[in-house]
């Protein structure tokens, strides 16, 4: 199962046309913050829809009570890293799966938000989209700062995905290109592979089972109940 | 001289409405190559598009072995060809044109 965890269907009425491009190239599923649908998780046309929640803000309350109130309802959470306090916190909350990296801002990707992440396997979320449009000097400051980060994370043990934050569908990528686009940032290859396709399926298969009803916490799962034969 | 290794890879550019000009996507190809990679790099590529049918957006591009995976990387970086936006979706590489179409 191959999973855009990051893209942005702003009007809904376009969603047909994301499933019918991530169908062309390959995709089985994605996630979107603008699912109007209230599952965390619906199924069109052979794709899986998941819903996602980008949290964001400069104040820790807000992002704390943000992830408070999505969390139930979103397969999904990422929070967009603003400042180090909501960094660190957000790396350690085991409720967040992705720090979203938001090249316009001036944040610096820290060592020691990253071992926190890599200890509450929360990865770091790299989407290519500003680099389709920009070039030059303006397109190489971006691919500093995602290299940067992503040698942050790797030397950290932390995972990463690599995500499309597509606003239109031509933005998506196959899953192929999305790895070569890994090796640009300074990815292996086979680490390139995990960010495209394991790693984004292994959270969704975390949420599903935290979202089963057997699942008590990490690790602690009912496996018979009294009532079963 | 040594001589280098070619590779053929066959890709399809998704986009909203059909290429005209071919030339433009080998243009956008090379443009990018060179931005990421460099004058020297781009030359030493020898990139060619040897095939591209405009109509279904399938098409083939010839480089160097060692060029691959850069040419793969310009290519899928481009968002736009003129106006329109475009995908640019690797599929199989191969030593020979052959192999590809088989």
């Amino acid at each position: 199962m191959i999973i855009d965890l990051g893209v942005c269907v702003s009007d809904p009425k376009r969603l047909e046309s994301f499933i019918q491009m991530a169908q062309k190239i390959g995709f089985t599923g994605f996630a979107s913050d603008e699912i109007a649908d209230d599952s965390y998780e619906s199924f069109k046309n052979g794709v899986t829809i998941l819903k996602r929640a980008d949290v964001s803000g400069r104040g820790l309350k807000s992002i704390r009570k943000q992830v408070d109130s999505v969390r139930k309802h979103s397969m999904i959470v990422a929070v967009k890293l603003a400042s180090i306090e909501v960094a660190n916190w957000a790396a350690e909350d085991q409720r967040v799966d992705l720090l979203t990296l938001d090249p316009s801002r001036e944040y610096r990707f820290r060592n020691t938000t990253a071992r926190l992440a890599a200890a509450s396997d929360t990865a770091l979320e790299i989407r290519f989209e500003p680099l389709l449009h920009l070039a030059g000097l303006s397109r190489s400051k971006v691919i500093k700062t995602y290299r940067e980060s992503i040698r942050i994370a790797v030397d950290s043990g932390m995972q990463v995905v690599l995500s499309s934050g597509a606003k239109h569908p031509l933005h998506m990528r196959s899953s192929l290109a999305i790895q070569h686009l890994g090796e640009l940032l300074g990815m292996e290859p086979e680490f390139a592979e995990n960010a495209v396709n394991q790693t984004p399926f292994d959270i969704v298969e975390r949420n599903r089972s935290r979202f089963s009803s057997d699942y008590i916490a990490d690790g602690v799962e009912i496996i018979r109940r009294r009532t079963d034969k | 001289m040594k001589k280098t290794r070619r590779r053929y890879l066959s890709f399809h550019l998704h986009s909203e409405s059909s290429i005209s000009d071919d030339k433009q996507l080998s243009t956008a190809i090379w443009k990018n190559l060179m931005s990421l990679y460099g004058e020297v790099s781009a030359a030493d590529s020898k990139l060619y598009l040897v095939e591209f049918d405009e109509k279904s957006g399938e098409g083939i591009l010839q480089c160097t072995a060692h060029s691959l995976d850069k040419v793969i990387t310009s290519a899928v970086l481009i968002g736009s060809i003129g106006k329109k936006l475009v995908s640019f979706e690797p599929r199989r590489t191969s030593g020979t044109i052959k192999a590809l179409k088989g």
